[in-house]
């Protein structure tokens, strides 16, 4: 459907079809592998195996649009994409607030600032008559 | 709309740091593309990982053998940008290096400071 759709839009993005069937088998055979590898450390390697392993495969690749996206989401999650969201929805409404706070306006202090405080302060001590 | 959209809120530090990360991927595919001894040192290395990912699931055996050479075929000659963009995306979650990206464009970077 998306590679229809978008060689309908751009027709010199063909290969973005080829790519999308490629990509879909690889991940068929990971998903395949998956299957194999935990029902055989579960069962072994006799005939029920087989047959589970022919059973779960049947159930998965006759709905593979929708068990493929899980086992995608499921690998981004393993590998810890939710770290960036986190960080994400931390940081950003962080980052906001520290903007409404300022009026909007960025007030980190620099060497100028700094400069200029002590000078005011310097200007305060000689009228306190410290100096 | 807002005077420099996009340029003066520190909120939109989301952007910058997709880009940032989007910036790292690619850069891989295109010193592939530019310098061939990294290109082939790329590819050895992805030949290697889909061997090991393939053996770790299936153990030893002919299929192994067979399914990393059609993992092989598609992964690192066929499509082999997709294959190092993949393995670099990986191998950076799993450092956490994306996380230093985004940390680094809200803090060291600050690229949405306002220009004055």
């Amino acid at each position: 459907m998306i590679p229809l759709l978008v060689n309908s839009i751009n027709p010199n993005l063909l290969f973005i079809q080829e790519l999308f069937g490629d990509m879909n088998f690889v991940l068929k055979i990971f998903v395949l592998m998956t299957i194999v590898s935990y029902v055989t450390q579960h069962l072994g390697k006799g005939p029920i195996a087989l047959i589970v392993i022919a059973v779960i495969g049947w159930m998965i690749f006759s709905n593979f649009a929708i068990f493929g996206s899980i086992y995608v989401i499921y690998m981004l999650v393993l590998f810890g994409v939710t770290q960036i969201l986190m960080d994400f929805f931390i940081l950003a409404p962080q980052a906001m607030m520290e903007q409404n706070m300022q009026g909007g306006v960025e007030n980190q202090p620099n060497g100028a600032d700094m400069q200029d405080r002590q000078r005011k302060m310097m200007q305060m001590r000689q009228k306190m008559g410290m100096f | 709309m807002k005077k420099n959209f996009l340029m003066n809120e520190k909120g939109n530090f989301i952007f910058i740091a997709l880009g940032l990360m989007i910036g790292v991927v690619v850069l891989l595919p295109v010193l592939m593309y530019a310098f061939e001894p990294i290109d082939i040192i790329i590819k050895i290395f992805l030949v290697f990982m889909i061997f090991q990912t393939v053996r770790g699931f299936l153990g030893n055996g002919t299929m192994t053998l067979l399914v990393s050479g059609i993992l092989i075929y598609f992964l690192v000659i066929k499509w082999w940008w997709i294959g190092a963009s993949g393995w670099l995306i990986i191998t950076l979650f799993t450092f956490g290096a994306f996380s230093i990206i985004t940390w680094g464009s809200k803090t060291v970077l600050d690229l949405t400071k306002p220009k004055h």
